[in-house]
């Protein structure tokens, strides 16, 4: 028998009882459909109400509209703060609201965002070397971490966390602590075969964004795009990424998570990690605070 | 109410069938349970829409795109569990279903996912691509990579049929 005969019959495999009830399932659709109406209803009601206010308040200063995929809480809130327009391009649709799964939701007391879910576009460029192929040679991790420290001298950034042998990720990351608790931010490396504007533009959608992210251009051809706050699993981890383009061909790909090293611990799987914690209850630094490391890290040899 | 009793009807009939899906995606109980509930909630939440003949493609679309999005890059060093997963269900790798199942889980997620669709589940090129939201193009070469892949981690001698 082939492999591929072998996998017709993958679904016919020993499995445990399942421990999910119609029940459970139609508790959990009447609440979506519920938010999403309710959503809906609350939409019109803030347009009319703003247009009202914006009327009788001609003369006054509009506040800052809030973007709705920000989570709202902490420094990550901070709108506009980057001084990177965003790219020139129509927004994706949203195919639903992020709803923390059942078995790790967040823990007691800490609000449930509603944060609009988008696709993950595909790259139709293919990497020369893909995302977390490429191994930094130690020089360069160290001036990374140098560089972090340097650009961020309000938090307290630790040492190179310990990579595990046989991850197929080839990371680096540093924990970033400030009063708010322990975050996180992840190196990874990659090559391109292209300029930094085919990729920058091939990847806007691959990070989940709704809106097109904020992009900025260095002197030497550098592309710089910071895409927007994701929610994902489990506990409501949060995170952002920002991509700098670099003329050479080199993708540096910078993680910001809302969990550290003390969230995390080696999975039974070798090579991976699990979270064993739910992090702090904001992105450890601000979307201002997190650019100033693209256009700084650019230039680590 | 009518959407209800169909709704129920359809979950009774295809919710094993999406977890065993999702299973074969991730290789974990817990989390194909988990794939596969929240594909049946955002199901639910359509269901008005959704026309009953499709409705299983469509739960089989979100169980696949909520299993990238949960593999999508820099998420995947994460394990999308509170507690430590629960392995053995399927026995050693003395058992065939054990050995299949983890020579899967070191193929790459969208090759697995490719593979998961064309073979356990017999769509066409095009299906695929139009489930995994991609080009047809695309579908062939991660079909063939991670038959490559598989065949190598599953350490048998070569024997294909086509990608």
């Amino acid at each position: 028998m082939n492999i591929e005969d072998e996998l017709r019959g993958a679904l016919d495999v020993a499995a445990p009882p399942p421990t999910t009830t119609l029940d459970v399932v139609m508790r959990r659709g009447r609440r979506r459909v519920f938010a999403q109406r309710a959503g809906a209803v609350l939409g019109v009601v803030a347009v009319v109400a703003g247009i009202g206010f914006g009327a009788t308040t001609l003369n006054q200063a509009a506040p800052t509209p809030q973007q709705a995929d920000r989570p709202d809480a902490g420094p990550a809130t901070v709108e506009h703060a980057v001084g990177w327009p965003r790219v020139n391009t129509p927004p994706q649709t949203p195919y639903g609201t992020y709803t923390p799964a059942a078995t790790a939701p967040p823990p007691a007391g800490r609000p449930i965002l509603s944060m609009p879910q988008c696709n993950i576009g595909d790259r139709k460029r293919a990497m020369k070397v893909p995302t977390g192929a490429v191994k930094p040679n130690d020089e360069f991790v160290q001036k990374w971490v140098g560089t972090v420290r340097q650009q961020l001298p309000e938090v307290r950034v630790s040492d190179l966390l310990p990579r595990l042998e046989r991850s197929p990720w080839k990371e680096s990351g540093v924990d970033l602590t400030d009063a708010g608790g322990t975050g996180s931010v992840w190196l990874t490396l990659g090559r391109f075969a292209g300029t930094p504007l085919e990729y920058a533009d091939d990847n806007l959608w691959t990070s989940g964004d709704c809106e097109p992210p904020y992009r900025t251009t260095l002197p030497d051809g550098t592309i710089i795009q910071l895409h927007s706050v994701r929610a994902a699993e489990p506990f409501q981890t949060l995170l952002q990424v920002m991509e700098v383009f670099r003329p050479d061909g080199l993708l540096l790909h910078l993680q910001l998570a809302n969990y550290g090293s003390k969230d995390m611990r080696p999975a039974a799987q070798e090579g991976y990690w699990e979270r064993s914690g739910p992090g702090r209850a904001n992105l450890p630094l601000s979307e201002e605070q997190f650019s100033r490391l693209g256009p700084a890290i650019a230039g680590v040899a | 109410m009518r959407r209800d009793e169909e709704f129920s009807e359809f979950f009774t009939s295809r919710f094993d069938w999406a977890r065993r899906t999702a299973y074969a995606l991730c290789g974990d109980w817990s989390e194909a349970e988990e794939l596969a509930q929240n594909a049946f909630v955002k199901a639910y939440a359509k269901w008005p829409s959704i026309r009953r003949e499709t409705a299983e493609g469509y739960v089989r679309t979100i169980v696949t795109r909520l299993f990238l999005d949960s593999r999508r890059r820099g998420r995947g060093r994460e394990h999308p569990v509170a507690d430590l997963p629960d392995h053995g269900v399927s026995g050693g790798f003395s058992d065939p279903d054990a050995k299949l199942n983890a020579a899967l889980q070191q193929v790459g997620p969208k090759q697995r996912a490719a593979l998961v669709l064309r073979f356990v589940h017999d769509l066409s090129i095009e299906q695929t691509a139009a489930e995994l939201g991609c080009s047809v193009g695309n579908v062939k070469s991660q079909t063939a990579r991670g038959l490559a892949a598989l065949r190598e981690a599953y350490g048998e001698p070569v024997n294909s049929e086509s990608a």
